[in-house]
């Protein structure tokens, strides 16, 4: 099962870092309200939202930009 | 004729195989650049500003008089060991300053690779994050490091010797894209002046222009790879400069530089440099005048 995280929109391009290398996906595959950072889980060949996962990443990070951040 | 069609068939087939349709079946990932190293010259008295040609995505190295190094951004995640190689044949085994833009793969991919393997005095970032693994490892090399993070933001000096350095953006603190966060260094050494400006779009630039700072300069990279999004009409007018540099790789899947952009670049008659094309371009200045130098 593939899984990725949106790193930016460029044009008619979501880039999504999949297993740590990031592909360009057309925005029409994936969903609309799609967003920087959100992770993606591909179900039944369509990619959706996976915002459980999204949110719990997002703290995980915050909680380490804190750690290092001056 | 028939050749020619077969060729155009292939190269369409080869740009689509980069593309990813569904998600079941993700496509290879692309060969690095090389990167064409011009050959050491003497930094002294000179301020030597390295565009380094990183394929798609920004790395670039500035040389102070006084003989500080300073890095603003490092390409994609696959380009760290060309940074190091880069650097390492400019002579540069230290960073003074690493600066990175916004947190997109295509500037601050490479820097955890920098980070861990050269010695870095600071590092200053805008105050955003992102959640790719891309991302998060270079706020991992940060802590693994011992180093802080400063904050990147309009107003703030950055400590060359030497030379007038800050940062005229992020104007303000929070945006919806993470290319509006893009940290702008404004350069200056003597009569030369550099706008470094990352991925900012037209709304960090009309931000720039009402804060009332002066952008004229005669060296501009532009913003977000000659993308549309970036470059408005009077943000270009404003900064006015003799040479234009974009920073891409070839066959790019975004059509970058977009022709509008090139239009009007063209329009003002700014003299434009590609690391496409161009691969890597050194400009090196006394304060006067300006020698550039290609990488191919």
């Amino acid at each position: 099962m593939s899984k990725g995280i949106i790193d930016r929109f460029e044009g008619d391009y979501a880039v999504v870092e999949i297993e740590g290398v990031m592909k360009p996906i057309r925005r029409t595959d994936i969903p609309g309200d799609a967003r920087e950072g959100d992770v993606l889980t591909c179900v039944k060949n369509r990619w959706q939202v996976d915002h459980v996962a999204t949110a719990k990443l997002k703290l995980e990070v915050r909680e380490l930009a804190e750690e290092v951040w001056e | 004729m028939k050749n020619n069609k077969f060729c155009f068939a292939i190269i369409i087939m080869f740009i689509l195989s980069f593309l990813v349709s569904g998600c079941a079946n993700p496509a290879s990932n692309r060969a690095a650049p090389e990167v064409q190293n011009p050959s050491p010259a003497e930094t002294a008295g000179l301020l030597k500003i390295h565009f380094i040609d990183v394929g798609q995505g920004d790395a670039i190295l500035v040389q102070t008089p006084a003989g500080q190094n300073m890095l603003v951004d490092a390409g994609e995640n696959s380009q760290g060991d060309v940074m190091i190689n880069y650097l390492l044949s400019q002579g540069v085994n230290r960073l003074d300053i690493v600066v990175g833009t916004h947190p997109h793969s295509d500037h601050i991919g490479g820097l955890d690779t920098v980070i861990n393997r050269l010695p870095v005095k600071s590092i200053y970032m805008p105050k955003a994050t992102n959640n790719t693994e891309s991302f998060r490892d270079v706020l991992t090399a940060v802590k693994n490091q011992g180093l802080k993070i400063s904050t990147a933001k309009a107003g703030v000096d950055l400590p060359l010797d030497g030379l007038n350095c800050r940062f005229i953006a992020p104007v303000k603190d929070t945006y919806e894209k993470l290319n509006n966060y893009s940290a702008v260094i404004r350069l200056d050494y003597g009569s030369q002046s550099f706008l470094l400006t990352g991925d900012a779009e037209a709304e960090s630039e009309a931000q720039m222009l009402s804060s009332g700072i002066a952008l004229k300069s005669t060296i501009l990279k532009v913003g977000h790879h000659g993308s549309s999004t970036s470059t408005s009409t009077k943000f270009l007018k404003a900064v006015a400069p003799q040479y234009a540099i974009i920073m891409l790789g070839r066959d790019n899947p975004y059509n970058h530089p977009h022709a509008q952009t090139l239009t009007k670049l063209n329009k003002a008659g700014v003299k434009i440099y590609r690391t496409d094309q161009n691969g890597t371009i050194v400009f090196t200045t006394d304060g006067k005048d300006m020698q550039i130098s290609q990488g191919r």
